[in-house]
């Protein structure tokens, strides 16, 4: 059986051409580092949305640990995403404004071995000058005791154009960790 | 340079009824598998997917439900399969994603996006661990009870990485 390009559309049910869905980078650690960072969005201005999907784990010594997303190297109060998540327990929203990055979570170096979290971000019209940019994730981590699914969605209050995106942890991403960015046409 | 992805690997359309559904010898070129379900099943109790054919206790889970006007939450450890918590008669969406399928060095990681459409409807999400190591090289979908009805859907993409 051959495989055929059919594009994010087309897995909807919705015509579209081949290759309207690219891979554009992937960082995929070999060694542990402090951020992750795709510097050359430039590059990629022909395309109408984003997507970054990742598998990661922190170096910290805890069940969990924090993702960092920055825009454009932009570590102003900027920010502002809400979530709704579930955990064995409970499920609940939360809302946070004027934060200095958006933020998420994946498995920490507690977790049982071979143990990492998972994420799609969908970041839309990242490359207007008109608009702020807008964007949503769903991300989980099962580190093996509080395990996590959430789904959220937030902005960038700036209309400027994307050139960069860096992500960093609350210590470091262990080796193994993987960023892909991928390119929508529209 | 750009690549262009999300190649669709294989698709099925049920001619008649099936118990069960299974995608075997998957391509291990890619980085994500992602699995678009569309079913009718025969009667209701959700659905379960298994990985290489393992039904050792090897499937762990965390959920969030709205289903008939509440939310829920619920995790499911060392399960026999991955399942989902709510189903309905009618049509059932499923689009499972699957990261890092290949790695030998990982466990592997899931996010599930689940809906159904009737009188009830319901969305859920799900993340998934497989805690084994070992590439996947088939997925099995079937159901608690019943069969899916013809016409069902199952296809199955890769995404380059």
């Amino acid at each position: 059986m051959s495989p055929f390009p059919l594009g994010i559309l087309a897995a909807s049910g919705v015509n579209a051409e081949a290759g309207a869905f690219d891979l554009l980078e992937t960082a995929t650690l070999t060694s542990s580092a402090s951020s992750v960072s795709f510097t050359n969005l430039a590059n990629y201005s022909g395309y109408k949305h984003l997507q970054v999907r990742s598998i990661t784990r922190g170096s910290n010594s805890d069940l969990w640990s924090a993702v960092f997303v920055r825009f454009n190297s932009d570590s102003g109060n900027n920010y502002a995403d809400h979530l709704l998540r579930a955990t064995d327990t409970n499920i609940f929203a939360t809302a946070v404004t004027s934060r200095t990055n958006i933020g998420y979570e994946t498995a920490g170096n507690a977790a049982v071995s071979g143990a990492y979290g998972s994420s799609v971000i969908d970041i839309l019209d990242p490359f207007s000058s008109s608009k702020n940019t807008n964007f949503k994730c769903l991300w989980g981590r099962l580190p093996n005791g509080d395990d996590t699914i959430a789904f959220g969605s937030g902005v960038y209050l700036s209309t400027a154009a994307l050139s960069t995106i860096d992500f960093t942890n609350t210590a470091n991403f262990v080796a193994g960790t993987r960023f892909s960015l991928y390119g929508i046409k529209g | 340079m750009a690549t262009p992805t999300y190649i669709a690997l294989a698709t099925a359309t049920l001619a008649s009824s099936a118990s069960s559904f299974t995608f075997s010898s998957i391509d291990q070129s890619y980085g994500d598998l992602v699995l678009v379900a569309n079913y009718n099943p025969s009667t209701q109790g959700g659905h379960r997917l298994t990985l290489n054919n393992d039904n050792n206790s090897n499937y762990n889970m965390a959920i969030m439900t709205g289903f008939s006007g509440n939310a829920s939450s619920v995790a499911r450890n060392n399960q026999s399969f991955f399942l989902n918590e709510v189903s309905d008669a009618g049509w059932h969406l499923n689009t499972y994603r699957i990261f890092d399928y290949s790695a030998t060095d990982k466990h592997k990681s899931l996010l599930l996006t689940y809906n159904h459409a009737n009188e009830r409807p319901a969305t859920e999400h799900q993340s998934g661990r497989y805690a084994s190591n070992s590439a996947v090289t088939s997925v099995t979908m079937f159901l608690n009870g019943g069969s899916f009805d013809p016409g069902s859907t199952f296809s199955l993409y890769g995404v380059a990485k």
